[in-house]
């Protein structure tokens, strides 16, 4: 009982006393410690994220690759002609009795009517919405 | 006498402890700061990387946009045979990936057999689709490293004008050659560090160049075109028995090629199969005696320079006629016949006639400005100049062999590009098959445009020979099996007697047909050759159909009318 009692004396006789400014350095260095284990954790994370999203981003690359070429192939006459064949489809062009030709001024005149009527549709649609 | 037997304990314990970390500091201390210089290298190699980043090689497109050559990442399929032995595996693994692959099981089976080995390729380039299919199965023993390889989805279509690059991804024939350059691309660079996990440390990547992709080359030959030019060759060859056939579309006024095909061809995609003969692009690679098709040619010199008239006629001498005591023939004989007859019945001795009242200089020279005897200066690597001996090598028969398309050999480009300057009003253009290179960035970095090489004939004289030309195609000319329903064609058939051991043979011709549509308003040039064609071997019988196979789809598909474009569609493009 009495070497406790003695112990317990020394350990308050020898406490160490912690000054503010101390406490302050100390938590600032804690922080930035903290901070920059933080930061390493988060730089990790998000090269670990970059490279998974490049193999993705190749991968969707590869994928669009294959795709087009498949698109390509599958579009090329020849392939065209096969599927065709398949499926007893016989395709020619049409003879010249059977396509009417419109001349250029009649052709002109079309388009500009086209044209007006789109204007006029671009006109009266906001009306439309109003209402 | 215990406690302090403890007390001794750990401090000898403190003492190891103490002595081991000061031991490692130390060395730790020495390590960093020592004078180590190799250690510290050792360190640095293993640490850092650098890698090439390889850039894609660029696209090929038609004119319509279709993908003719691509870049494609690909995988090669490799085994580790001691693995798969030991694991008892060898049959399954080798089932599996004959299955997956397509390649036969015996031939698997021997790579996966092979104790002791390591690493034994199973097969090379295997596209996203089947390595999927493979990674899919998890199959120890076998893994995938990656490559690239070019591919061609239209594989054998185009084939000469593409040509290929091979698996160092150098282009080897074709656009793939010529443009190699702009094809090719520039590579990138990166330089970093890696981890002790060998992953790469990001913060620490110092230098990182990107990869600059090929440009992309759009061609003028549109597939649609090609498809059908492709069709009739081969149905030509096939119906005739011929060696060869070869033939070429030109927008008369604007000089871009739509079609380009020669056979026989080969498959791009299974390049290394093929026979040398198969890669020779009989378009611009091959010179031949053009024949008849080259009295257009003289007739419009004459017809020029004024020496000849319309109404002029010309004594043909009932088809045999000795000039400086050798004899000329024409395959049917005639006796008095218009300037515009002796071109529709394609008379060698009338056209020789006009030839000697044009004189040797002048043929020469009108021969020289249709850009005969030297290269057209299209964008594909291999083209021939042809041979137009120099005046000064003729002997005294030079000018009544020239006509009929003897004593001289042309490419098929030249004489589409002859026949197209008869259309239009004169203008000889270079033909061109490169319509525009894009970067990676999609800007411009060539387009191609109109060139004019130069003007041989006059537009009244162009006009003179469109309606010439027209009367061959009439009924009674020789190429009356080119005409289209709806539309005026204008041509000429040529049939050439082949030069086999120094001697012309009646046994081995080259039947050809060179014409243009609408006859009135050209828009469409087109020339085909057949190479030994058998039973029949005329011009007229068996190149002057494939014209119409061809001309009257593409006429519909391009939307030509018959009289022409009323105004300037392709300056529009």
């Amino acid at each position: 009982m009495a070497r406790r009692t003695r112990k317990n004396k020394r350990k308050r006789g020898n406490g160490v006393k912690l000054h503010a400014p101390m406490i302050a350095v100390l938590a600032l260095a804690a922080t930035v410690f903290i901070s920059y284990l933080w930061l390493c954790g988060r730089c990790e994370y998000l090269g670990t994220r970059i490279r998974k999203l490049e193999g993705e981003y190749k991968r969707c690359q590869r994928r669009v690759q294959t795709e087009e070429s498949h698109w390509s192939r599958m579009k090329s006459p020849g392939n065209i002609h096969i599927y065709l064949s398949r499926h007893n489809l016989s395709m020619s062009w049409p003879d010249e009795g059977h396509i009417v030709r419109i001349p250029i001024e009649e052709r002109r005149a079309f388009d500009i009517g086209t044209r007006q009527l789109d204007f006029d549709l671009a006109q009266t649609q906001p009306e439309h919405q109003h209402d | 006498m215990t406690d302090r037997r403890m007390l001794w304990r750990m401090a000898l314990i403190v003492l190891v402890v103490v002595g081991a970390w000061t031991g490692l500091a130390v060395r730790l201390t020495f390590l960093h700061l020592g004078p180590n210089e190799s250690l510290k290298e050792r360190v640095r190699k293993i640490r850092h990387f650098e890698r090439e980043l390889v850039a894609g090689r660029g696209r090929i497109h038609d004119a319509s946009g279709a993908t003719l050559a691509l870049d494609l990442d690909t995988k090669d399929v490799i085994v580790d045979p001691q693995r798969v032995l030991e694991n008892g595996q060898a049959q399954a693994v080798a089932r599996q990936l004959s299955v997956a692959l397509g390649i036969p099981l015996d031939k698997v089976e021997s790579r996966v057999n092979r104790p002791g080995r390591r690493y034994e390729y199973i097969k090379k380039y295997v596209r996203h689709d089947q390595f999927e299919q493979i990674e899919r199965m998890k199959l120890a023993g076998v893994f995938m490293e990656d490559s690239s390889a070019r591919y061609y989805p239209h594989d054998a279509m185009l084939c000469h004008v593409i040509g290929f690059a091979n698996l160092a991804s150098d282009g080897c024939a074709g656009i793939e050659l010529k443009l190699d350059k702009e094809l090719k691309g520039t590579s990138g660079i990166l330089v970093s560090k890696r981890d002790g996990r060998r992953h790469e440390v990001y913060r620490l990547r110092t230098v990182e160049i990107a990869a600059e992709s090929g440009c992309d080359v759009h061609l003028t030959v549109d597939v649609h075109v090609q498809y059908v030019v492709e069709q009739a060759l081969q149905n030509v060859v096939h119906e005739h028995n011929a060696k060869s056939a070869w033939a070429v579309v030109q927008e008369v006024k604007t000089g871009r090629i739509l079609a380009m095909a020669s056979l026989p061809s080969f498959s791009l995609n299974e390049y290394r199969s093929m026979h040398e003969d198969q890669l020779l692009n009989r378009v611009i690679g091959y010179t031949y005696e053009p024949g008849s098709t080259m009295k257009a040619a003289v007739i419009a010199a004459a017809f020029n320079e004024g020496v000849v008239t319309e109404s002029m006629m010309v004594d043909c001498e009932r088809g045999t006629w000795f000039y400086r005591r050798r004899p000329l023939r024409d395959f049917h004989p005639y006796g008095l016949l218009s300037v515009p007859d002796v071109l529709k019945k394609s008379s060698n001795i009338g056209t020789a006639k006009l030839a000697l009242l044009l004189g040797e200089e002048r043929l020469d020279t009108y021969l020289r400005a249709f850009g005969l005897g030297r290269r057209t200066g299209i964008e594909l690597p291999g083209e021939e100049s042809g041979i137009l001996h120099a005046r000064k090598n003729w002997d005294s028969l030079t000018i009544t062999r020239l006509p009929m398309g003897h004593a001289l050999s042309v490419t098929a480009l030249q004489m589409v590009a002859m026949y197209s300057a008869i259309a239009n009003d004169g203008k000889l253009l270079r033909p061109r098959i490169v319509d525009l290179v894009t970067n990676a960035g999609g800007e411009a970095i060539y387009r191609s445009e109109v060139e004019i090489v130069g003007t041989p004939i006059r537009p009244e004289t162009s006009r003179i020979m469109r309606r010439l030309l027209k009367r061959v195609a009439d009924q009674g000319g020789t190429a009356r099996r080119a005409r289209i329903e709806g539309y005026d064609v204008a041509g000429k058939t040529g049939t050439a007697e082949k030069v086999i051991n120094g001697q012309y043979t009646k046994h081995a011709n080259i039947a050809s047909f060179a014409g243009f549509l609408p006859a009135n308003n050209p828009e469409l040039c087109i020339l085909i050759v057949v190479d030994e064609p058998h039973k029949f071997h005329t011009g007229g019988r068996v190149a002057a159909p494939v014209f119409k196979e061809i001309a009257e789809q593409i006429v519909r598909y391009l939307g030509i009318p018959p009289g022409g474009w009323e105004y300037p569609m392709y300056a529009e493009k």
